[in-house]
């Protein structure tokens, strides 16, 4: 609390105060009480009244300090009036049953909403389960009349597939809860699921991946991270030059961390949208101009990785080449940031 | 031959499997009637069972470890359920392995067969090739042609490989690159040519000429 703010709340008091006390001048000196009396009777009056006023500020100052000490440690912070004490005075009381009343419906309301989104989580997985069933069988029939045609149908099912996945781990991410688990996983099984998942379509148009010395053990979600990985190797192929295309991967060790560069030889990314890919619903120029875009996959990447204490970052320069680089911690002692 | 058993209780899926498979040069036997399983199953005495989770009556993780009780068989699950924790358990309750759905048809076919040869420990299918005369030693990486050898780097080797298996027959070069990207070497077009040229000289350096045919608009054929 300011002392000058509270002064100028309390100006009416201070006011009246100074009324009353020019009336009982007026009322002592009518009386012809002699003028050093007046001075006493006057002085002890304000003593007394400045005094009071002081300690009443005192109070409440420390009363606001100590809520907002508590306020400041709550995560929670709707939680506040189940922990502060139960004031005696009239006046505190009145203000701490409203406080009580607002936060009991807010804890309701949150309560009400976390079982929903938990709820609508449980639904959008047991979802997802269903829809991967006619989706395998779909690939299957494919893969068993193999033709142009179901080449074409095998294409765009994967990319259902893709997006299926994309709205099973934004539910994940959105639900606080362990879906995932860190062991040691070794990248090139990793890296070699994802190209084999995308080897039709990089087949088909002709493509290359380059890929040195990954073989090397860090500490990740399997699952998770084969998700990321897909997401980056898809646009690379999304964002595609027409011929010639190439896919380095290679990864950089040091004592903490294991570097994974997936860079190829695209589109490329504007300068001026780089600092932006990450962010929801982000389709920069190439998603408008090129393919279907949601601005949905990197953003998920990005989330993914801190979850997991990774770090991920792209690097790029228009018409030549898009590099991701994903920080993976070599140990496993690392706290996962939750 | 070996003999899989699939549990799935999805018809499509189990039907398209059991083609995929069988094309595959595996012998399927599918479960139709989900009562008491695990003794359908033991009676067939499959090599290796590729088990769904979510099944009627019992689940797949039931089925596993009732199975376990009383044999070894390999067992894949096989599922939608794309959750570590769900693996974890498979792994815990004794599945040797666990491919989620859609499975991708190479990693599934890899893993099966990575399965069974750990398992059954089977050998090297061969590890000499021969046609013409001329012998493509697979443990070696080498070609031998009368008293000529020569050494094969790890694309050559896979490429002769196939070439090799597929003798007299015309394969096209996307088929030569699919399988070398099953493999783990990601070639496009131009690195085929030059790994076909390649292969020419070799074979030119042991006495070999005009081996690997190129049919225009077609592919090779050896």
């Amino acid at each position: 609390m300011n002392f000058g703010r509270y002064v100028k709340d309390k100006i009416n008091y201070i006011l009246s105060f100074i009324v009353y006390g020019l009336i009982i001048i007026f009322f002592l000196y009518a009386m012809e009480i002699s003028k050093d009396i007046i001075i006493i009777v006057i002085s002890i009056s304000f003593i007394f009244a400045f005094t009071g006023f002081i300690i009443s500020f005192y109070n409440k100052n420390k009363t606001f300090k100590n809520i907002n000490n508590i306020i400041d440690k709550l995560d929670e912070k709707y939680l506040i009036s189940e922990i502060i004490n139960k004031p005696k005075r009239e006046e505190k009381l009145a203000y701490y049953n409203i406080l009580k009343k607002a936060n009991k419906s807010m804890i309701e309301n949150v309560t009400d909403i976390k079982n929903h989104q938990k709820e609508y989580k449980e639904y959008i997985e047991s979802w997802v389960h269903e829809i991967k069933i006619p989706i395998t069988s779909a690939k299957l029939l494919c893969e068993n009349n193999k033709n142009d045609i179901t080449n074409k149908i095998d294409e765009e099912v994967e990319e259902i597939n893709n997006y299926v996945e994309q709205v099973l781990f934004y539910a994940r991410l959105e639900q606080v809860s362990n879906d995932f688990m860190i062991k040691e996983i070794n990248l090139q099984n990793v890296v070699k699921n994802v190209i084999l998942r995308n080897k039709k379509i990089m087949i088909q148009n002709n493509m290359k991946v380059d890929i040195e010395n990954i073989n090397c053990i860090c500490y990740s979600d399997e699952k998770w991270l084969e998700f990321i990985l897909n997401q980056i190797i898809i646009n690379s192929i999304k964002y595609k030059k027409l011929n010639n295309s190439t896919i380095w991967i290679s990864v950089e060790q040091d004592k903490d961390n294991v570097k994974l560069k997936i860079r190829d030889n695209g589109l490329g990314i504007k300068k001026s949208e780089l600092g932006r890919i990450f962010d929801k619903g982000f389709t920069g120029s190439n998603g408008r101009n090129h393919k279907r875009s949601t601005g949905i996959g990197l953003y998920l990447c990005k989330r993914l990785c801190t979850e997991l204490g990774m770090k991920i970052f792209a690097d790029s320069n228009e018409g030549e080449y898009t590099e991701i680089v994903i920080l993976i911690p070599r140990v496993l002692s690392y706290k996962i940031l939750r | 031959m070996f003999k899989i058993m699939i549990v799935e209780d999805d018809q499509e899926i189990r039907e398209e499997l059991k083609i995929l498979l069988q094309n595959s040069g595996y012998e399927i036997k599918l479960i139709t009637d989900f009562e008491n399983v695990d003794k359908q199953i033991l009676e067939q005495e499959p090599h290796l069972i590729l088990l769904d989770i979510n099944l009627p009556n019992k689940s797949g993780y039931e089925i596993c470890s009732k199975i376990r009780a009383k044999s070894k068989i390999p067992i894949i699950f096989v599922t939608s359920r794309n959750n570590s924790m769900d693996e974890l358990k498979g792994i815990m309750i004794g599945g040797d392995d666990y491919i989620e759905k859609p499975y991708n048809v190479p990693i599934l076919l890899a893993r099966v067969q990575n399965l069974l040869n750990r398992v059954y420990s089977k050998e090297q299918d061969v590890s000499k090739l021969e046609y013409k005369e001329i012998t493509l030693d697979i443990l070696k990486s080498q070609l031998i042609y009368k008293e000529n050898k020569k050494e094969l780097t790890k694309t050559e080797l896979k490429t002769m490989y196939y070439l090799f298996k597929n003798a007299d027959k015309i394969i096209s070069r996307t088929e030569i690159i699919d399988y070398l990207w099953d493999n783990e070497i990601y070639a496009d077009d131009n690195s085929l040519s030059v790994i076909i040229t390649r292969l020419r000289e070799r074979l030119k350096e042991i006495g070999v000429e005009n081996l690997i045919e190129t049919k225009r608009g077609m592919g090779y054929k050896i």
